[in-house]
């Protein structure tokens, strides 16, 4: 007999213990390792993906970083090359203001300066005039130029129309201040009682008369009633001879 | 010289005799169980693996493929069992190369035993898969006449099963005995290769039968089933 069933037996038992044993020791263990393995290989996948994921986000985000950056830069730019000009365009502004400032201030200091320029030779001229005159009158003839002034006045005070005279009354009328002679000299004693007798005798006032000396009529003399003036100057000459002088310069500066 | 391992018996107690087909698949046991637990008490995780890993890594996979491919299912529940035929049969052959061993497989006993086993394990596999009724349902198909047919065929490829896996490596066995008293020098040598590639080839159909078989049982029957579904909601919807 070929097969022995206590064999046959023993087989079947022995068998089953390999194929627990076995699925024990062998395939249990060989499949939860390269579960294991792919487990691992799928989570580092997995990982890899997360973090090509990030990384591409993340590559974005600088993306729209930069071009936000660029659009930004660009706005900046062009803000402050607005502004540049802008601010050129007023220092610019500002600067030619200045200029028409220093200009409008050179110009009236040299206009002030003209202007004290043309009084002192008013003055210089006057007096340099006065003395020349009074010189050639007293080289000439015996006569002062003082009095040569104070007999023109005197003239003048006689033919004074009846106009002018009119309104010295009124003038002396609403004003009580006293009655003024001022001269650019000393006027004498005698000089002084010829005027006062001319005066009230022409004006029939017995009011007081007040003699001065004032350097401004540079050569002359002038009788003064409240706001009434009337008198001889030399200023008269003088101011035509300023205003040659004045165009000769002005001729000058233009040609 | 005699046919079967069975017959070498070195020790006996009354009816109990531990005849060499014992011995030696005690041998191959102990070889398969303590080379798996060495290979497998440090198996690496990671990318790097030893060879020993890498070489019971491939035999699993090329199982779990094989199983995968004839039954189209999940291959891990049959896997223990089919890879366990495959790997006692295989082991067993392999061995016959030492001078002195006996191939276990030589004996009638052991590959009726195997085949015992595979006739058991195909209705447990189908009753677990489709549950007591289901699977004995497979039995009256087409026709309820049809029971005694399936029971025979049932019974028949499993005695085939056990006699085609004994004949080879008996055969393999005896002839390499013949040829040895006629041609005593290098014909053997040839010959036990040749066992040996004979031997492979049956472990590989041995186990690809019984797989084949415990798919029948499963997948086959989900197949049979669902025509057979199919067929009687056709009649009951048209007509």
């Amino acid at each position: 007999m070929l097969i022995d069933w206590f064999t046959v037996l023993s087989q079947v038992i022995n068998f089953l213990i390999l194929v627990f044993l076995l699925k024990y020791f062998l395939y249990g263990r060989i499949i939860s390792a390269m579960n294991a393995r792919e487990q691992k290989i799928a989570s580092r996948l997995h990982e890899a993906d997360n973090k090509r994921a990030e990384a591409e986000e993340e590559r974005e985000l600088y993306r729209k970083k930069n071009t936000e950056f660029n659009n930004k830069r660009e706005e900046m730019l062009t803000q402050a090359r607005e502004e540049a000009e802008v601010n050129g365009k007023e220092l610019i502004e500002k600067a030619r203001e200045e200029v028409n400032a220093v200009k409008k201030r050179w110009h009236e200091a040299l206009q002030e300066e003209k202007e004290s320029f043309l009084q002192e030779l008013r003055k210089k001229a006057g007096r340099q005039v006065c003395a020349i005159t009074s010189r050639v009158f007293s080289d000439l003839s015996d006569s002062h130029i003082e009095q040569c002034m104070i007999n023109v006045f005197l003239r003048k005070l006689k033919n004074i129309n009846n106009a002018e005279l009119s309104k010295m009354k009124e003038s002396m009328r609403t004003s009580e201040k006293a009655v003024s002679v001022s001269s650019a000299f000393e006027i004498s004693e005698d000089a002084q009682q010829e005027i006062n007798h001319e005066i009230h005798t022409y004006l029939m006032d017995d009011r007081k008369i007040v003699y001065g000396t004032s350097p401004d009529l540079v050569c002359g003399i002038e009788l003064k009633v409240g706001d009434y003036v009337i008198g001889w100057n030399l200023n008269d000459y003088v101011t035509a001879l300023e205003e040659e002088v004045n165009k000769t310069i002005e001729e000058e500066l233009s040609g | 010289m005699k046919i079967t391992p069975d017959a070498i018996i070195f020790l006996k107690i009354g009816p109990v005799s531990l005849n060499a087909t014992i011995v030696f698949t005690w041998v191959v046991m102990v070889l398969l169980v303590v080379g798996s637990w060495l290979i497998t008490r440090k198996l690496a995780t990671g990318t790097t693996l030893s060879h020993w890993q890498n070489m019971l890594e491939v035999l699993v996979v090329g199982m779990q493929d094989q199983i995968r491919a004839i039954s189209r299912q999940e291959p891990s529940p049959y896997l223990p069992f089919v890879g366990t035929l495959f790997l006692f049969i295989a082991v067993s052959i392999i061995l016959s190369i030492v001078p002195g061993y006996q191939p276990p497989t030589g004996s009638l006993s052991t590959t009726a035993a195997l085949a015992i086993c595979v006739f058991i394990a195909v209705p447990i596999f189908g009753i677990a898969k489709k549950g007591f009724v289901g699977y004995l349902k497979y039995f009256f198909r087409p026709t309820p006449f049809m029971l005694p047919f399936n029971i025979l065929g049932e019974i028949s490829r499993t005695i085939a099963l056990a006699v085609r896996l004994f004949g080879n490596v008996m055969s393999g066995t005896i002839i390499a005995g013949i040829l040895l008293s006629i041609a005593p020098l290098l014909f053997p040598i040839v010959m036990v290769a040749l066992g040996l590639l004979t031997g492979l080839i049956q472990a590989y159909i041995f186990a690809i039968l019984s797989m084949v078989y415990i798919a029948s049982a499963t997948r086959v029957h989900d197949e049979r089933e669902q025509k057979y579904e199919n067929k009687k909601k056709g009649v009951e919807q048209y007509g």
